[in-house]
């Protein structure tokens, strides 16, 4: 049962605080992502669990055992780095087998498990070449070898595919994701990227200047954003977000700006309610707005049509609602022009309403 | 293309083409003088640039009236040593100060470079006391011993640059993978730093070679002299120059240095650039 449990870690570079009370426990088995914009101490986080980096408070446990201590090499953790890190002077065979020989493993196992885990990440052919001779997705796949070869407890991911194009990307969370499967262990992976988080994560932990924002499962926080950071870092293209007056009017509560007004639906009443004649930050997701015909109701906007961007899949709709400018994501098929007034409608129910002091969600 | 032609020339063939005769100059010179006799050489007569009748007196007076050999096989013998010495001492303090971030490793980086600043002719005082004291006065052990003095500081900055372009990730990655720090440093560091290792050691090999205050100062023996040294005290007598052998001294002496430099060059060049190409 190899889970790793961070209790209040953090650390500090001379006076710069990397990290700052870090709590987090990674069970069992699970595929953890850790996202976050850069500089927020992703990396230093996966370096202070491998024992690369000493901590300057708190306790990190593997399995039950504190590790505080512990060097790097009785952990039994594996890592692939953002840059590989491969020898360059060594095959891939030898970068392979390098860690196993180490461990004083018998010469026959060792050869068994490379050939073993090149197959399976179709490495097989390369295993006499060097790195220098390999093309970019060929050496990260070489690493993440070099770490599954090793059988360790851990797995730290690094942005490890963050080098990679973005065909290869994709392909490669997918394989990631299966070998996960497959094998079970215990992986935590860093990422600014949330797609890649999204995708991969069984839980994700979203950081920001050194501290842990949120945590939980990737719907649960695409969902369920807790403050309006992580609402505007999870989810692609970015959350809108409008300065809204609450009023209230008849038995429930509105939103209200200049050009628009949406009413708040009933299981947010008590939670509105506080703030009733005061301004909150309304968040809307740009596929949220959908394309409705004219005076569906309480909830339709005006809007102005400024700017196209078909993306394939969708289009992108720049527009302009009363003074505020949003982001709408509508179905290719629709026939948007430029310039041209439509109207959107709000789904009332995945409306977001942030604290505009605290930022915190208000639910 | 004919434009460009000539452009190409102007500015980088015919600089290069002045560069090379303002350098090699001295070699020809060298070359020439070596191979003429002492009435051509002091006749004004003829074109002091060519090489009218060819003649081996020169040679024959270098190698059979001094101890030239003597003198290689001692410069060779300091040189080597000195070599040995400097390069085992400055990797291990290279990869110590660079990589092992010990309290005041950046202090001790700086330290040895003011080492390296020190004129020579202000430590020889010092020095020669300590080699008194030591009892190695006269015998190539003194130079052995103290050319590290200046070639440590130097081996030492060289490879401490090349350690930094090593990712630190490929130490990390051993670490992890259970790795000892002498382990470390022999199978990862060390091959990496072949280009880097062979260029200081090239340096310190010819700086030892040409090396001559403290030759000058340590050695009386004229069996125990190095080939720099030995030239100008045997071969110059009082005012009199025997411009002829000491100009072929100059030209074996300098042979072994060329040759050791051509081989390695490839390695040199990395070696200063410090690029680690994956
Ligand atoms: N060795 C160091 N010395 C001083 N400050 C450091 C050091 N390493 C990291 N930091 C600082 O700690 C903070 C967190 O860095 P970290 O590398 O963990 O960020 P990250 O989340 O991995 O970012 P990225 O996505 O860019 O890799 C940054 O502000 C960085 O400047
Ligand atoms: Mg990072």
């Amino acid at each position: 049962m190899a889970e790793v449990l961070l209790e209040h870690v953090g650390k500090k570079f001379g006076k710069v605080v990397a990290v700052d009370d870090f709590n987090l426990t990674i069970y069992h088995d699970e595929f953890m992502v850790f996202v976050g914009p850069s500089g927020c101490g992703k990396t230093t986080t996966l370096r202070m669990i491998a024992g690369l980096e000493e901590i300057t408070s708190g306790d990190i446990a593997i399995e039950g055992r504190r590790v505080n201590n512990v060097p790097p090499k009785d952990r039994d953790i594996a890592m692939v780095f953002q840059n590989y890190a491969l020898y360059p002077h060594m095959t891939v065979y030898q970068n392979m087998a390098f860690g196993l020989k180490l461990k004083k493993v018998a010469q026959q196992e060792i050869d068994k498990r490379v050939r073993q885990t090149a197959e399976m990440l179709g490495i097989l052919g390369l295993l006499k070449r060097k790195p220098k001779e390999l093309s970019g997705g060929q050496r990260q796949r070489v690493a993440l070898g070099r770490a599954i070869v090793r059988i360790p407890k851990v797995y730290l991911f690094d942005e490890p595919l963050s080098n990679l194009d973005a065909k290869l990307r994709v392909q490669m969370r997918l394989e990631l994701k299966k070998l996960h499967k497959k094998m079970g262990t215990t992986s935590i992976y860093v990422t600014h990227d949330q797609i890649e988080a999204m995708t991969m994560g069984d839980r994700i932990a979203v950081m920001k200047d050194g501290r842990i924002q949120q945590v939980g499962e990737p719907l649960q926080i695409y969902m369920h954003p807790i403050n309006r950071f992580v609402a505007s870092f999870i989810g692609s293209p970015t959350m809108n977000f409008l300065d809204v007056h609450v009023v209230k009017k008849g038995e429930g509560y509105h939103v209200e700006s200049k050009g628009f007004s949406l009413p708040v639906p009933e299981e947010k009443k008590r939670a509105i309610a506080p703030y009733e004649g005061k301004e909150v930050i309304l968040g809307v997701r740009p596929e949220d707005l959908s394309e409705g015909g004219e005076n569906r109701g309480a909830g339709t906007l005006k809007a102005h049509v400024e700017v196209v961007q078909p993306v394939g899949n969708q289009i992108y709709v720049d527009v302009k609602v009363g003074a505020h400018n949003l982001l709408a994501a509508v179905p290719p098929q629709s026939l948007v022009k430029t310039m041209e007034e439509m109207a959107l409608n709000p789904r009332l129910d995945n409306l977001h309403y942030f604290d505009p002091k605290s930022e915190l969600a208000i639910a | 293309m004919r434009q460009k032609r000539k452009e190409k020339f102007f500015r980088f063939y015919l600089p290069l083409a002045l560069f090379l005769i303002f350098l090699l100059f001295p070699f020809y010179w060298m070359f020439a003088t070596t191979f003429k006799s002492d009435m051509e050489l002091y006749n004004l007569k003829l074109n002091p640039f060519l090489i009218h009748h060819w003649s081996l007196l020169n040679l024959k007076h270098l190698f059979f009236q001094t101890p030239f050999l003597r003198w290689l096989a001692n410069t060779f013998f300091v040189a080597i040593t000195s070599t040995i010495i400097s390069l085992s001492a400055s990797l291990l303090a290279a990869y110590g100060i660079q990589r092992i971030r010990f309290k005041g490793s950046s202090l001790m980086g700086i330290g040895i470079f003011f080492c390296y600043l020190v004129p020579p002719t202000i430590l020889f005082i010092p020095l020669a006391t300590m080699v008194f004291k030591l009892r190695i006065w006269d015998s190539l052990w003194a130079l052995s011993l103290i050319y590290p003095t200046f070639l440590i500081p130097f081996c030492t900055w060289l490879l401490m640059g090349y350690f930094n372009s090593i990712p630190k990730e490929l130490e990390e990655c051993a670490m992890m993978d259970g790795a000892s720090r002498l382990w470390i440093f022999w199978r990862v560091i060390v091959p990496l730093s072949l280009p880097g290792i062979l260029s200081a050691g090239i340096f310190a090999f010819t700086l030892s070679w040409n090396e001559y205050l403290y030759a000058l100062t340590f050695i009386s023996t004229s069996l125990k002299k190095t080939v720099s040294v030995g030239l100008v005290t045997e071969l110059v007598r009082g005012d009199v120059y025997h411009w002829g052998p000491l100009m072929a001294g100059a030209l074996f002496g300098s042979v072994p240095v060329a040759l050791v430099y051509s081989f390695f060059v490839e390695y040199y060049v990395a070696g200063m650039t410090g690029a680690l190409k994956e």
